[in-house]
């Protein structure tokens, strides 16, 4: 692991994962980006290039979910997260399921970009849920 | 749920921040017991009163 949980907090109103709370933190985000810039912009074999951006890529998930993993959350937190993930979940399925159903009623297929809004819209709505869930239970308890 | 926390913790001279350090919660669940706004596990109760060297049923009530 090389990333600290203490370099981190978690995501709470703004999605999912890690945001950096010190400078060691925004320090490995900006060296995670310029890294993946860097094999990105090499005019090498794009096999080569596609395996060494997968290997980084998946070097730094791993890595994110040992820190996440590691970062201790009380009961209320655990809870209020639980609630949050459960809240946002629901809007996920809900929406994904209406999306097929658009899509099915369109009656043709859709293809790369036509998709991306069928594909981000259950993502920003299960966001907007569990920031929104975060900001009531931090207001009144649980 | 009303709670006698920060009333026991004045006597021990305890801060919010070094309650939560001894019975291992964050700061804000200190505060959000103190204002009665969360009902804590039985564990953390227990915990809580321990640290305040009192029974449960003095801090907290129903």
């Amino acid at each position: 692991m090389i990333g600290q949980a203490k370099w981190f907090t978690r995501r709470k109103y703004t999605g999912w994962g890690l945001m950096p709370r010190t400078w060691q933190g925004i320090a490995y985000v900006v060296v995670v980006a310029g890294l993946i810039a860097f094999l990105l912009g090499l005019q090498i074999d794009p096999t080569i290039k596609l395996v060494a951006t997968s290997v980084l890529a998946i070097l730094v998930v791993f890595d994110v979910l040992s820190v996440m993993a590691s970062m201790k959350l009380d009961e209320r937190e655990q809870k209020n997260e639980a609630i949050a993930e459960r809240n946002a979940s629901w809007v996920m399925v809900a929406s994904i399921a209406l999306s097929i159903l658009y899509v099915t009623t369109l009656g043709k297929e859709l293809r790369g970009e036509e998709l991306m809004p069928v594909l981000i819209l259950p993502i920003a709505l299960g966001a907007i849920v569990k920031a929104l869930t975060h900001f009531i239970l931090d207001r009144t308890g649980v | 749920m009303k709670t006698r926390i920060k009333e026991f913790r004045a006597k021990f001279n305890l801060t919010q921040e070094e309650l939560a350090d001894k019975v291992g919660v964050r700061r804000e669940t200190i505060v959000f017991l103190e204002k009665g706004s969360y009902n804590p596990s039985l564990k953390l109760a227990h915990d809580v009163a321990r640290i305040l060297k009192a029974k449960i049923e003095e801090i907290f009530i129903l």
